[in-house]
């Protein structure tokens, strides 16, 4: 294998790897969201905020793999 | 099946500055179309409000809710920037889903500008200024005292936080637009037949809820710098 091939399977099982956190965190969150809806209907609105703030948080950390990516394009000149 | 090619840009010289022309335009196309849709809406104000009017009433007063959702009655004066925000990248992400590629350009091609990094930047360090400048209007020097808070020595992190917020900010915006406009890419070049409709009528939503994101992230950042102290 070359270099280029490495680097290529790397950044693939990266993403993979980057995605695994924060979808269980996303799980978790949402679980415990939806969780707070079913014993007080009324606080929907709030727990959607708080849950859309949270996951956010979460998102940002694949896009940064993602990003890191495109770096790995620019330091390896790949694709 | 034809090469993906990403961050490829139209680059013109013009004077010192390297200008991606494309973003450029595509991104001039969004302003006009909401200066020009705020232009015809606000025409004809009505006390009978028509079906356009009472659209556009419903969408300030979810602007609103944005801005006075984190502020309370303080976020009225913080409406205008959080309602341009909203609108641009609303316009900008969903400008992404127009047929662009019927035009060919010789390098690169026409698409959201959001899935340029520079526009990104661009909205997140206008955030930035926004905050820390509506922080000094409100408090004065006395601004600079939560840096030292809630010991002197967290200065560091405190400091770092005004450093990641613009990061993050423009990078979630970027990555988002840009990974759902790959998806599409790669399914039209496995399916290019109706497999890759779904993932657009996805994008909408994306679109959307990015717009809503960053605006709400902005109000809570210009809540945060401009709360009264000892209200945390």
């Amino acid at each position: 294998m070359d270099t280029q091939a490495l680097v290529t399977l790397a950044i693939i099982i990266g993403i993979g790897l980057a995605a695994v956190g924060p979808g269980i965190g996303m799980g978790i969150a949402t679980a415990a969201a939806i969780n707070a809806v079913a014993r007080q209907p009324e606080v929907e609105g709030k727990a959607r905020n708080l849950l859309l703030f949270g996951i956010v948080f979460m998102e940002v950390l694949v896009i940064y793999a993602i990003f890191a990516v495109f770096l790995a394009k620019y330091l390896f000149n790949l694709f | 099946m034809h090469a993906i090619k990403v961050g490829e840009h139209w680059i013109e010289h013009i004077g010192p500055l390297q200008v991606h022309m494309d973003t450029l335009f595509t991104a001039w196309l969004a302003m006009g179309v909401t200066i020009l849709l705020a232009f015809v809406i606000t025409r004809k104000l009505d006390i009978i409000p028509d079906g356009l009017q009472t659209f556009s009433e419903m969408l300030m007063g979810f602007l609103e809710g944005i801005a006075k959702g984190e502020m309370g009655e303080r976020g009225q004066k913080h409406v205008p920037i959080i309602a341009s925000l909203f609108l641009f990248i609303l316009m900008a992400n969903l400008e992404g889903q127009l047929p662009w590629r019927l035009y060919h350009l010789e390098r690169g091609e026409l698409a959201s500008p959001t899935n340029d990094l520079n526009t990104t930047l661009g909205l997140a360090l206008v955030v930035s200024v926004y905050y820390i400048g509506a922080g000094l209007f409100s408090k004065g020097l006395g601004y600079f005292n939560h840096y030292f808070q809630p010991m002197w020595f967290m200065f560091p992190f405190n400091l770092l936080e005004d450093f990641t917020r613009p990061l993050s900010l423009s990078l979630r915006l970027f990555g988002n637009i840009l990974a759902g406009e790959l998806i599409i890419l790669i399914l039209i070049s496995l399916i290019p037949i109706l497999a890759p409709v779904p993932m657009m009528l996805f994008e909408l939503f994306v679109a959307f809820i990015q717009a809503y994101i960053f605006s709400v992230l902005a109000s809570s950042y210009i809540a945060g710098a401009t709360a009264p102290q000892h209200e945390h």
